[in-house]
């Protein structure tokens, strides 16, 4: 919970941020993607702030929609570029987290083939169910649900992926839409398995939170599993996030290849 | 796309490799620094877009009918899971 409300606070933060520097209209990105990619790495880098007198940033900050780029924050910030890397390096430490863990041995010599039910049963429920909401979304197809659903409340690693997958598919400003969704939509998931847990468990079944829980159940949610569904889940909680955490990039970057 | 996927086990790899480097019992702290970082440069990303911008209210409601839906399900799946295949034999019993 603590957890979900700070990075609520920095993606807030980068909004307002963005909302105070940045200039681009959905018009205006298509724009940009189609005409101004051909610009070499080093123009857009020269164009940083510190460029332009006070008085131009004030001027373009009002001046606002229809230019591409029209704000102060240089464009390799506005348009994501930077963001690949980061997300290459971000993936490098998850697999090195997984690779390095020592427990994870253990871990998997004790579980019985019969325990991949609960993780199977997890993806096959919530795909089923996000599939179901692109009925009442009409705006999105059953693919795109399937993408956000697929998160498994790991909500930094599908809105990021989805932001850089769908963009060729659906265009920029969509793919940046979709990703929001997928960001609330997996907090909202995370927050509903921390909160609904002792529900959870009296009327679904001792397995139910670790499937709500999705991809959060080898950290943020196992505590609370522990606490009311029993000690002896531990091992069970933490092979579930595991094996989901592995399925998040695979199922995301399916759902946005379709 | 199969970038992400290949650099993650290309990490896995080297993680169970030098798994006894001090330097990887850190990992999670700076994952968490990491995450941040993305988050905030994906909220200058939205926040630049004006048209997402004018639009936050509509996205949350969508968000929450997928993030309802796809609890539900798993929730369902989970019952099921545990009616047919654990509750009979008590090998994960119910004392907690």
């Amino acid at each position: 919970m603590k957890g979900s409300i700070i990075v609520v606070l920095f993606f807030a933060f980068g909004c307002f941020i963005g909302w105070l520097g940045g200039g681009v209209s959905e018009v205006s990105v298509e724009v940009a993607s189609g005409v101004v990619s051909e610009v070499p790495e080093g123009a857009t880098l020269l164009s940083a702030p510190g460029v332009e007198s006070p008085n131009e940033i004030f001027e373009n900050v009002h001046s606002g929609d229809g230019i591409s780029n029209s704000g102060w924050l240089p464009a390799f910030l506005v348009d994501g570029a930077l963001t690949t890397f980061v997300l290459y390096f971000l993936m490098l430490q998850v697999g090195l987290s997984i690779g390095a863990d020592k427990k994870l041995k253990e871990i998997f010599l004790s579980i019985k083939p019969k325990y991949l039910l609960i993780p199977l049963g997890t993806i096959i429920g919530t795909l089923t169910f996000s599939a179901l909401a692109a009925l009442f979304l009409s705006k999105w197809n059953v693919f795109d649900c399937l993408a956000v659903g697929s998160g498994f409340a790991y909500y930094s690693l599908s809105s990021i992926l989805i932001t850089e997958l769908k963009a060729a598919s659906i265009g920029e400003a969509m793919a940046i839409e979709l990703a929001t969704i997928a960001l609330m939509a997996n907090i909202m998931r995370e927050v509903i398995a921390l909160l609904c847990t002792p529900l959870l468990c009296k009327y679904f079944g001792r397995f139910a939170p670790i499937s709500v829980g999705g991809a959060t159940t080898m950290d943020t949610t196992l505590p609370i599993i522990t606490k009311y569904c029993g000690k002896d889940l531990v091992f069970i909680a933490i092979f579930h996030g595991v094996l989901i955490d592995l399925t998040v990039p695979m199922f995301v970057s399916l759902f946005c290849s379709i | 796309m199969f970038i992400v996927i290949s650099i993650m086990f290309l990490g896995v790899g080297l993680g169970f490799l030098f798994k006894n480097l001090s330097l990887l019992n850190n990992i999670s702290k700076s994952i968490t620094v990491t995450i941040y970082l993305l988050l905030f440069l994906l909220g200058i990303t939205v926040g630049s877009n004006k048209s997402i911008v004018n639009n936050l209210a509509s996205l949350g409601w969508q968000a929450f009918v997928i993030a309802f839906l796809g609890s539900l399900g798993s929730a369902i799946a989970a019952f099921l899971v545990y009616k047919f295949f654990f509750a009979k034999d008590g090998e994960v019993s119910n004392e907690g």
